[in-house]
């Protein structure tokens, strides 16, 4: 009886989509990421995609970056104390990656596109705080967009992309200190490895002031702290890469961008560089000149990656 | 013969008429097969038991079985208890985790199903009524996916009454054939239910976040409707079938946190055939016909075989298989049940091996 052909679920109906979520947890519960992946892509890009399904979408992606929740976040609470200081570093520590070698980037990436596609209802999202609009899943640039379990997620996954990026492009050593600088300092610079590397940082960020309210006690002052310092860092590095000035650190790499009133009008990193295919790779694209501050930042500041 | 086919019929009509109902709540399908109450020697075959219903567990599987009880039993002592098998691999896993502690060691009920209950169900059957008292306590944890974990958590408690009349057409004539009819009634206190877990619960999970989720109890009253036929072939082999429509239209309890239980329309077939002081029944039950499940879940197959002192029971529960050893000593009954219960959607994707040890009492 029960080897009379398993029935394929149909991700249109209630039960079906039911199914196809229960193969992918147990999918994912021996990590097999690929079969997952297999079970969910079909539904979530369809019409029938939903909040559930974006969200194991990106448990699914996740699982491609070796994000194991329970020990990533054992691990953070562990070492809240060293996170405010040596962030980057700790973030190089906990994703190792190589181009061509594995998917942790790549999947990290994706997972960030499904969290922000995971908006409460009813919300109104125009097209210049969408991202991948036109798709089965619409995505918000803003955290207060998104539910407060995509926040929460979204903490790992873009600190997942942090890591992983940093360590295919920046040769960190044995301590995760790197040995070279990110590439993507001047906006000519600035591939799409490099788009997803500064919208991020920004996630991260974002994803910190959203679940401060969910965050457990250990994590919360910390990650809090991070996020502060951090900001505001950010912040006036995006400015300088958009304005083509000079913070006077050593190696800092002048844009050439021409954004005489910096990236916005309150001299914040461009809202719309959270969305990682934004940038043009050009001196008069804004968000482009906002990430080769903010990777300036990293290679140089002493708050950065050193 | 011809009124064996026109009682066919009739279940055949019950059964389409419940297939056409919807429960009142939209429940997802696991929840949806969740059942009230859950018999030893039912389980033991296969929960295939609603054309049998010739004991006390009739007041939950089949009120019409009732009017086939013969002699009155009071069972001041019935009680189950039963964990999942996994448990004792999840104990064994802590121990050797926690010694040394990290990130990690919340893994290890990863892909685990925690599952502890016991019921005390004190019981009155005679000739045509029943009457339990229900004492459940359900304790369940069942995580799953690493990248992002899915923790469903059990905690219910269920107490209550239930009540069965049944008759039959035949008045206990003993005629070739027996239409019976039955209905049943029950008043059910509910504490908690099943819940999977946001994120945000499970980074904040603390002895008030557990209350909040469980909640207090409420109350609420569902009725059952059976009907079941009996066709004497000869002395020794009877025919039966049955349909039952247990908790019609659901059962609410009036508050937000604990768990409603959906209507549940069963039918079955069995065959029990007696010779010297030994007894066999094969026995087929369709149940959850009302609900979008997996077919393949609808299905129950089960035998017993008795001889004096000892049952010996096996079936198929679901696809997963059942067996059972009891001994009866009539004033003392044991019962040891293994069964397996699929906890998901679909079939054959995470079935929950339980062992069961039944207790009863009783004059």
């Amino acid at each position: 009886m029960s080897g009379c052909g398993a029935p394929s679920p149909d991700g249109s109906t209630e039960l079906g989509k039911r199914q196809i979520i229960d193969q992918a947890n147990k999918a994912l519960t021996t990590e097999d990421c690929a079969t997952a992946l297999d079970l969910l892509l079909p539904v979530y890009n369809s019409a029938n995609s939903d909040n559930e399904i974006r969200m194991m979408t990106a448990s699914a992606y996740a699982c491609w970056a070796n994000i194991n929740y329970f020990k990533v976040m054992g691990d953070m609470v562990v070492n809240a104390g060293s996170l405010s200081s040596g962030f980057f570093n700790y973030a190089s520590k906990l994703f190792p990656s190589k181009i061509g070698a594995d998917h942790v980037a790549e999947g990290s990436l994706l997972s960030q596109d499904a969290l922000m596609a995971t908006t409460n209802s009813g919300i109104p999202i125009l097209p210049s705080g969408s991202i991948n609009a036109g798709s089965y899943n619409v995505g918000s640039i803003y955290p207060f967009d998104r539910t407060d379990d995509s926040n929460l997620y979204l903490l790992f996954t873009s600190l997942a992309g942090i890591g992983s990026l940093q360590n295919r492009y920046g040769n960190p050593d044995a301590n995760f200190h790197p040995q070279a600088k990110l590439p993507w300092s001047t906006p000519a610079n600035v591939s799409t490895d490099g788009c997803g590397y500064a919208s991020s940082v920004l996630n991260f960020v974002d994803a910190i002031n959203a679940a401060q309210n969910i965050l457990p006690s250990g994590l919360k002052s910390s990650l809090g702290t991070v996020a502060t310092t951090l900001a505001t860092a950010l912040d006036q590095a995006c400015d300088f890469g958009c304005t083509g000035g000079n913070p006077g650190l050593p190696g800092w790499q002048v844009s050439g961008c021409g954004f005489a009133s910096g990236c916005t009008t309150d001299h914040k990193c461009p809202k719309t560089l959270r969305n990682r295919n934004s940038c043009k790779a050009q001196t008069t694209d804004v968000n482009s000149c906002a990430a080769a501050g903010l990777v300036n930042m990293v290679n140089v500041s002493p708050l950065g990656w050193q | 013969m011809r009124s064996f086919l026109s009682s066919l019929l009739m279940i055949s009509g019950l059964v389409l008429m419940g297939a056409e109902a919807r429960a009142d709540f939209t429940a997802d399908p696991h929840q949806s097969m969740r059942e009230l109450y859950q018999g030893a020697r039912a389980m033991a075959m296969g929960n295939a038991f609603v054309s049998v219903a010739d004991d006390e567990e009739a007041l939950f599987y089949n009120p019409a079985g009732l009017a086939g009880i013969e002699s009155s039993t009071f069972q001041y002592f019935n009680t189950d208890l039963e964990i999942s098998g996994d448990i004792v691999d999840a104990t064994k896993s802590s121990y050797d985790q926690f010694k040394d502690l990290s990130g990690d060691s919340l893994n290890i009920l990863m892909g685990k199903n925690v599952y502890l209950h016991g019921n005390y169900v004190p019981s009155y059957v005679t000739k045509n009524f029943g009457l339990a008292v229900l004492f459940d306590q359900q304790l369940s944890l069942i995580s799953q996916n690493k990248s992002l974990p899915q923790v469903e958590m059990g905690y219910q408690t269920t107490n209550g009454i239930q009540l069965g009349y049944g008759f039959g057409l035949d008045r206990g004539r003993k005629s070739q054939s027996d239409l019976r009819f039955g209905f049943g009634f029950k008043y059910l206190f509910r504490r908690g239910g099943y819940y999977t877990l946001t994120q945000k619960q499970i980074v904040n999970i603390d002895q008030d976040e557990l209350k909040k989720i469980v909640g207090g109890f409420g109350s609420g009253m569902g009725f059952d409707l059976g009907t079941q036929y009996i066709y004497r072939v000869s002395s020794r082999l009877r025919l039966q079938a049955g349909a039952a429509w247990t908790e019609i239209g659901g059962v609410s309890f009036g508050n937000d946190t604990a768990e409603p239980l959906p209507g549940n329309l069963s039918a079955g077939l069995s065959v029990h055939y007696e010779f010297a002081h030994m007894a066999a029944t094969l026995a087929y039950d369709m149940r959850h016909i009302n609900q979008s499940v997996d077919s393949r879940l609808r299905n129950h197959f089960g035998a017993e075989f008795s001889i004096p002192l000892f049952h010996v029971y096996a079936g198929l529960n679901q696809i997963y298989p059942t067996f059972g050893l009891g001994f009866d000593l009539g004033l003392v009954q044991l019962l040891a049940v293994t069964y397996a219960q699929e906890m998901s959607s679909m079939a054959k994707i995470n079935p929950e091996r339980r062992y069961l040890l039944h207790i009863g009492m009783g004059f």
